[in-house]
């Protein structure tokens, strides 16, 4: 935060730590601060979406390029006319609107239209390229000459130490792993008994697949919690007033005068009804 | 016409972009570039309308002094508050690149030979410029993204390392083979990724590589085909009207 007054420096560490804290205060249960500091999250995030969508999207592919068409016809270029399509994408906008009118919402289907078809035929194409395509090619290499670009053989182990290395061996578990797997997703025949058994070793791919897609998640979250726990030690500054702890104190008071005075069951969203009782 | 139109549109369109790929011809190509770029824009004036609809629903609410209404008065507060600041920056923006211009057209202006002090209109263009630039650097919508945004958010997504922790402590129990392989994998890749891990032995970071490597490529790659081929067939069914999800609504 260079080049920051000391005032507008310390009005940010502030802000960090308490709308921090007020989000780890769910922790205890929902509660007012954590609602503010959520509200606040949802606003501010509305209005930078909005900005994004108008200055990335609307403002450069729309009136920006409408505006330097109109340019090159003043100039007595033609070109120009071409970028004057661009009105259509203004009126399919403008139709989309009409969704705020419940009389007239029905024509919002039509700009929908054109982007349902036009993302539906472009992701058609991209994902068979990307995810069908590549991911063949990249698992049904050639064992011979595969590394080198020569007419020879890949090591059948990995190097010691390196399991992780391309060997004959790691790329049969790899076919292996996509056909079970594959197999095991197919559901258009009747499942014989030997394709119940291939599917069964597909099912123990997809479970160490999942445990180690799990594993990375679990680890992923939890360094952003040390990250945030690190923002919080670093924001600990004594010229600030030490933010941290002051807004922990604070907000652990507020919590507890809440609870004490105006804390109502009914408004607890995580306490479940209790079931009816026999008689 | 309420049903027929959007659905020639979606096959028409979608059509369209197909033979975007197979063809190569000039006119089709720039048609269907057109096209996209509507699909963008129309995309852009969605999350317009979703905005619009939020501030809409959030403000009756507060006039109508509905349950809540202060933290939803507090929303639009910060709603409006950030589009303003968007605003600001994006004039500053513009300041900036325009003191910019200025500030090349005075240097082609006043060529300088080489060791000699620039001409006065350089240095009050260079001055101008620098000032512009910072003012266009910190804004008061870079101070909300950078202070209010962005940690927001990063924490938000750290609490769910307390959810996801405690979802790991129930659904990684070795019932079954299937399950154990599950909590196994899961074991060895948390491990495996921290320092600790090596720690205990020194196999474990060589061995969460390995299982990255090769058996979760392996299903990675599986689900990715078996999700593409049903991309492609939902697709085509979009495309054709078979399915046709955005008539709901």
């Amino acid at each position: 935060m260079e080049n920051l007054s000391p005032f507008t420096e310390g009005l940010g560490i502030w802000l960090t730590c308490l709308l921090t804290l007020a989000v780890f205060s769910f922790l205890y249960r929902d509660n007012p601060i954590y609602k503010l500091a959520e509200h606040v999250y949802v606003g501010v995030a509305a209005g930078y979406y909005f900005y994004q969508a108008f200055r990335g999207t609307v403002y450069p592919n729309l009136i920006q390029h409408v505006a330097d068409g109109i340019q090159l016809l003043n100039k007595g270029d033609a070109a120009g006319w071409t970028a004057q399509w661009r009105w259509g994408a203004l009126v399919l906008g403008l139709l989309v609107l009409s969704r705020l009118f419940p009389k007239i919402s029905w024509i919002s289907r039509w700009p929908m239209a054109l982007v349902v078809g036009a993302f539906a035929g472009l992701n058609l194409i991209g994902f068979a390229q990307a995810n069908l395509i590549d991911q063949i090619n990249g698992t049904f290499l050639p064992l011979g000459g595969y590394m080198t670009g020569k007419a020879e053989m890949m090591p059948f182990l990995p190097p010691a130490g390196k399991p992780g290395e391309a060997s004959v061996l790691n790329h049969i578990i790899l076919v292996v792993g996509v056909l079970t797997v594959l197999t095991y997703f197919f559901f258009s025949a009747k499942r014989s008994p030997v394709l119940a058994r291939i599917g069964q070793v597909g099912i123990a791919f997809v479970m160490l697949t999942f445990g180690a897609t799990y594993g990375s998640i679990v680890l992923a979250r939890i360094s952003l919690l040390i990250g945030r726990v690190q923002t919080l030690e670093e924001s600990n500054r004594a010229e600030f007033g030490y933010p941290p702890i002051v807004s922990a104190v604070l907000i652990v008071v507020l919590l507890a005068v809440w609870r004490m005075v105006y804390f109502r069951p009914s408004d607890d969203a995580n306490i479940e009804p209790e079931p009816a009782r026999k008689t | 016409m309420r049903t027929l139109v959007p659905v020639l549109i979606t096959a028409f369109v979608g059509v369209f972009m197909i033979l975007k790929f197979f063809l190569v011809h000039d006119g089709v190509r720039t048609v269907a570039n057109e096209l996209e770029q509507w699909g963008v824009v129309t995309l852009a004036f969605a999350i317009i309308l979703g905005v619009l609809n939020l501030a809409r629903i959030n403000l009756k609410a507060v006039l109508e002094r509905k349950r809540d209404w202060g933290y939803k008065l507090i929303l639009l507060v910060c709603m409006f508050g950030m589009m303003t600041a968007g605003g600001v920056k994006w004039y500053r923006d513009i300041d900036a690149a325009r003191a910019q211009k200025a500030l090349e057209a005075a240097v082609a202006a006043n060529p300088v030979a080489e060791g000699a002090a620039p001409p006065p209109a350089v240095v009050e263009a260079r001055r101008a410029s620098e000032v512009a630039e910072q003012r266009a650097k910190f804004t008061v919508f870079t101070f909300i993204f950078d202070q209010v945004y962005t940690p927001l958010s990063a924490t938000i997504y750290a609490l769910l390392a307390f959810y996801v922790a405690s979802a790991a402590f129930r659904s990684f129990r070795a019932k079954s083979l299937h399950s154990a392989l599950l909590l196994i994998a899961a074991v060895i890749v948390m491990i495996g990724r921290v320092p600790v891990g090596k720690v205990i032995w020194s196999k474990f970071p060589v061995l969460q590589d390995w299982i990255m490597v090769w058996p979760n490529t392996a299903g990675q790659r599986a689900i990715l085909m078996g999700a593409a081929i049903g991309m492609i067939a939902t697709g085509i069914r979009v495309i054709f009207g078979i399915e046709r999800p955005y008539l709901k609504g």
